[in-house]
């Protein structure tokens, strides 16, 4: 388990779960809506919560295999605390999303889709498709907030405020 | 109940019959690599176009794997239009296709390769760099896995989850990364995971016993029967170099469908093995002599009827076939007069698919012929009430209690088609063969009669058990045929429950037949 208690769904989360689960008439829709918390939570989606999300959901490890990796939103390794997607569709590319990328990248010592987090565990970026803020170009999506007209000075700025 | 036109022929289906079956059922073949007969439709790779004739489609192709049949329809699965359209589909499962052909395994029976030839274009238009995908991975020490050669039909995904109803392979990713892996990094461990090897309608899943070992064109196959446990299931035995490379299962539906368990596929490779008996041996002063076959039966009948018969024990191996118990039973009984005669029980685990605990393949037939389990025989030889022991087509070498009882012997005669434990304690030893190398019939656990064939011929100076259990009798002075055909016949005049088993039907056909007088007889 994430937390390594070996018990799924984890005691924190217990009461969450069965409440997502209420929700629907099929106990397998709530999938989705509790890998979305399980990644939130815990950064990463571990091959033992799979399969005990597959058990508390009376499905197969192989239907939640599928489904974690078809959406790039979920990862298996270990994201930052602070997740930055950046956009580089074509909007963001001419207005200098690549630019961005290498400042980003070198300000927090960590690449673009390695999966990897940087050294003190609180980021990890990754690149994507189209925010659908073409007007705000270049956009990041930093946690689940979007931001738009980014410079390269703001990427400081927006590094310090996640610091705290 | 639907009425449909299929390239001109008519032809009345029961409702929910998809167009691509009731083809099939017209014998017209159209082409497919996602649907299975054994499967659930998944309907993904495309290629089963036919055009559908109604002047008032634009678009008149549509997909024969999930189109049931209505009445009035007409098909044309050959038509230019349909046609076209499986070149259009070809075109786009061939882009990242990696066309490595010359090191694939599956080439020769690669339906990639024939649609191809017979619908494809001869040029491809696709100039960007390929995907690249996982390559050798094993997905378990058996299946060996090609992503980049994969068309992500699914049929093994289908396989696991619903045939053998356990979901280990999924698909994994999306778009043109999408591949199939096994889930949560575990291996195949399911005792069917091979069929998904024959499922594989390209190289993508390969069998690390038999790739790179002979290109599929060279082989030989010879329809006959799996002998691991009491299911029989159909299986093709592919041969080269006087050697069997492979077995593959053969469709069959009364026993096995399409599949066969993981084990019995892998189990021939004793028939190639170093320890083969080439040659017969009499024991001379400690030691084993190679000697003629002829002499070896010679003496072998005159050490059998030197002991009082009631001393006499015979094994029937009930791994023979059902002609060679009946031989082997027929010689003990009438010429030599054993006391008892049986078969070693073969117990293993079994499950309610296809293997079957029983492991003696044909202890169903041995029963209805007279033939049971010995009991007790180790006892009865250490009390010294069995003095002289015969073996046909059997060996213990793991038991220890049989295999101490055996110094307590005045003699012991084995049969068999290697030079086991117990056989190296005979006085004489008869080469014969396995299944592999001879003709003959078995019964399987449900009573239904398969037919062996022989794929290779014995080895050096070994002979077909029948002849040499003829041998035996010809010994006596008994005139048997020594032809499977022969014996079946002789075995249906006596046994009760082969009477109404004509020999052509089972033997002549690669189907099994519904043996009633076999059932019955329980």
């Amino acid at each position: 388990m994430a937390e390594g208690n070996g018990v799924f769904p984890p005691d924190n989360l217990k009461a969450e779960f069965d409440g997502i689960v209420a929700r629907y008439p099929k106990k397998t829709a709530a999938l989705i809506p509790i890998l979305m918390r399980l990644q939130e939570e815990f950064q990463h989606i571990t091959t033992e919560d799979m399969d005990g999300l597959a058990a508390y959901l009376d499905t197969t490890p192989a239907h939640v295999l599928g489904v974690v990796t078809f959406y790039t939103m979920f990862s298996q390794k270990k994201r930052g605390k602070h997740h930055i997607y950046l956009c580089k569709t074509l909007s963001c590319h001419i207005r200098g999303a690549e630019e961005l990328l290498s400042l980003f990248e070198e300000k927090l010592g960590v690449k673009a889709h390695s999966g990897d987090a940087s050294g003190d565990g609180e980021f990890s970026i990754d690149t994507g498709e189209c925010l659908g803020l073409c007007e705000q170009a270049p956009c990041v999506l930093v946690d689940d907030q979007a931001i738009g007209n980014i410079t390269p000075e703001m990427v400081d700025q927006i590094i310090e405020e996640l610091r705290g | 109940m639907p009425t449909l036109t299929i390239d001109g022929r008519e032809i009345t289906v029961d409702p929910g019959t998809t167009v691509i079956q009731a083809a099939e059922e017209l014998g017209i073949y159209i082409p497919r690599y996602c649907w299975h007969p054994g499967l659930k439709i998944a309907g993904n790779c495309r290629i089963c176009q036919v055009e559908v004739v109604n002047p008032k489609l634009k678009f008149p192709c549509t997909i024969a794997c999930n189109l049931m049949c209505g009445d009035g329809m007409v098909i044309e699965t050959d038509s230019d239009e349909a046609k076209k359209a499986r070149a259009d589909v070809m075109e786009f499962l061939l882009i990242n296709h990696p066309l490595d052909c010359p090191i694939c395994d599956q080439a020769g029976e690669c339906t990639l390769q024939e649609f191809s030839y017979e619908y494809g274009h001869d040029k491809s238009r696709f100039t960007e760099e390929k995907v690249h995908k996982s390559k050798r991975v094993q997905f378990s020490d058996q299946v060996s896995f090609d992503g980049e050669r994969c068309i992500l039909c699914t049929r093994c995904v289908r396989f696991c989850r619903d045939v053998v109803g356990n979901e280990e392979l999924c698909l994994v990713e999306r778009g043109d990364h999408e591949e199939i892996a096994v889930a949560n990094g575990g291996g195949l461990t399911n005792p069917y995971s091979m069929n998904v090897i024959d499922l594989c309608p390209v190289g993508a899943l390969t069998s690390s016993d038999f790739r790179f070992k002979s290109r599929v064109w060279f082989l030989e196959e010879t329809p006959s029967a799996c002998t691991s446990c009491a299911r029989n299931c159909a299986v093709d035995i592919g041969t080269r170099w006087d050697k069997v490379m492979r077995l593959k299962p053969r469709e069959n539906e009364h026993v096995n469908k399409w599949w066969m368990c993981d084990e019995g596929r892998l189990n021939y490779h004793y028939v190639n093995a170093a320890d083969r008996l080439g040659y017969a041996y009499v024991q001379q002063g400690g030691k084993l002599v190679r000697t003629s076959v002829d002499d070896a039966v010679a003496m072998a009948h005159e050490l059998i009827g030197k002991l009082p018969a009631e001393k006499l024990y015979g094994l029937i191996s009930a791994r023979l076939t059902n002609e060679e118990i009946f031989l082997a039973k027929r010689y003990l009984d009438q010429v030599a007069g054993a006391a008892g005669v049986g078969f070693l029980p073969r117990i293993g685990e079994g499950d309610d698919f296809l293997i079957s605990a029983d492991r003696n393949p044909n202890a169903r037939g041995a029963g209805l012929i007279g033939v049971s389990a010995a009991k007790g025989l180790a006892a009865d030889i250490k009390a010294g009430k069995v003095k002289g022991l015969v073996i046909f087509g059997d060996s213990f070498d793991h038991d220890e209690e049989l295999m101490g009882a055996l110094a307590d012997l005045d003699f012991l005669v084995v049969m068999d088609y290697r030079l086991s434990e117990t056989a190296k304690q005979a006085d004489v030893i008869l080469p014969g063969v396995t299944f592999a190398e001879k003709e003959g019939s078995i019964t399987n656990i449900d009573g239904w009669v398969s037919k062996l064939n022989p794929a290779l011929p014995p080895p050096a100076e070994a002979r077909r058990n029948l002849d040499l259990l003829a041998g035996l009798l010809g010994r006596a002075g008994q005139d048997v045929p020594d032809t499977a055909e022969g014996v079946f016949r002789l075995l249906a005049e006596t046994v009760s429950a082969f009477t109404d088993i004509s020999y052509g039907e089972i033997f002549a056909a690669s189907r099994q037949v519904a043996t009633d007088a076999v059932v019955k007889a329980d």
